[in-house]
């Protein structure tokens, strides 16, 4: 069934996109156009509900609603990733900044001292 | 005779050193293990961000007292104090030190002896290189998972790779960076040593697990925070 082979290729794409790209300007600008798609495709499937039923058997999934599911779950996934992700930067930049701070802060205690 | 009085107090001259010492909720013990560092003149002391007194019982010690916002880690803090001491053009030597008294000076002074003949960059204190420390059972097993595991990433071969006792020179020093001011700093710091070719070596040392370090210490669940970032960090 293709749609297992799309899962798989998915979840593998996503493991090597968090390890490597995720931080690259081309990566940015791919999200947004897979943003701008799923708007399109959801706008599509509320108009024609029938479309996702014929698209879940061309892939090989019983019902449209199981298909909307699968994608539910690895647009999850990437979501959660992305999150964690940037978390982890952010909480780097802001320790960056803390040990910045605290060098400052004794350059002054000491020049004053000096004084 | 004068040659070995002169000799004897040039081992005891530390003007060359900088102890650095992290310091996360310290304030009952901070001030007795600075105070025990009577012949190094040059101590510096960082609060990471603690929420008791830990900065002021620093304040009233000879160190030098930085400190941090918030508590970042205490990888962060080692590489604060480790920047701090390099402004210092008289420091030749950088000792990193516990807090909580668990390290013992005469041991530093022996791994600072050891360093000023040349012939290494690092030296890494060891607590199985005698059998001189009382380590708790379930940590010394977590502790020697730990060692497993990073020997066998890093490729060095050492039966001591987390311990906070460590003494290099400048050129380690300016190579220190961390990406990681978790716990995960101590094999970070091991990968720098692989990565720039340091030489290295271990000393045995002692650790003093008291009663006051038990309670505080890292505790068996710790441990197991300790080898899962490992694990994770490693992606």
């Amino acid at each position: 069934m293709p749609i297992k082979i799309i899962l798989i290729a998915v979840l593998i794409f996503i493991f090597f996109y968090f390890t490597k790209f995720s931080q690259s300007t081309a990566a940015k600008a791919w999200k947004r156009i897979i943003f701008l798609l799923i708007i399109a495709f959801g706008i599509t499937t509320i108009i024609y509900p029938s479309l996702i039923n014929l698209l879940a058997n061309f892939l090989g999934v019983g019902r449209g609603t199981d298909l909307l599911l699968y994608l539910l779950f690895v647009s999850f996934i990437f979501m959660t990733l992305t999150f964690y992700l940037k978390i982890n930067i952010l909480n780097d930049k802001l320790n960056k900044t803390i040990s910045k701070i605290s060098l400052i802060e004794g350059n002054k205690e000491s020049g004053k001292k000096k004084k | 005779m004068l040659e070995l009085v002169d000799s004897m107090r040039l081992r005891m001259d530390f003007s060359d050193t900088a102890i650095i010492i992290p310091a996360y909720k310290e304030a009952g013990m901070i001030k007795k293990v600075i105070d025990g560092l009577k012949e190094f003149p040059h101590v510096i002391c960082v609060n990471d961000g603690s929420p008791d007194k830990t900065l002021e019982e620093i304040q009233k010690t000879k160190a030098i007292g930085l400190s941090h916002l918030t508590n970042i880690g205490q990888g962060g803090a080692l590489e604060t104090g480790i920047k701090y001491a390099l402004t210092l053009s008289q420091i030749k030597y950088f000792v990193t030190f516990d807090a909580d008294g668990q390290h013992n000076i005469e041991d530093v002074k022996n791994m600072i002896q050891e360093i000023r003949r040349g012939k290494c960059d690092i030296i890494l204190g060891s607590r199985f290189l005698k059998k001189t420390s009382n380590i708790p059972f379930i940590k010394k097993i977590v502790l020697k998972l730990a060692i497993i595991f990073t020997n066998t990433y890093t490729g060095l071969k050492l039966t001591d790779t987390h311990n906070g006792l460590r003494v290099f020179n400048r050129k380690f020093a300016e190579k220190f960076k961390l990406t990681d001011f978790g716990m995960a700093h101590a094999s970070e710091i091991l990968d720098i040593i692989k990565n720039e070719n340091f030489r290295y070596q271990e000393m045995p040392v002692t650790i003093a697990y008291t009663d006051y370090s038990r309670a505080k210490g890292q505790s068996v669940l710790n441990g197991v925070n300790i080898l899962f970032d490992l694990l994770i960090r490693r992606k």
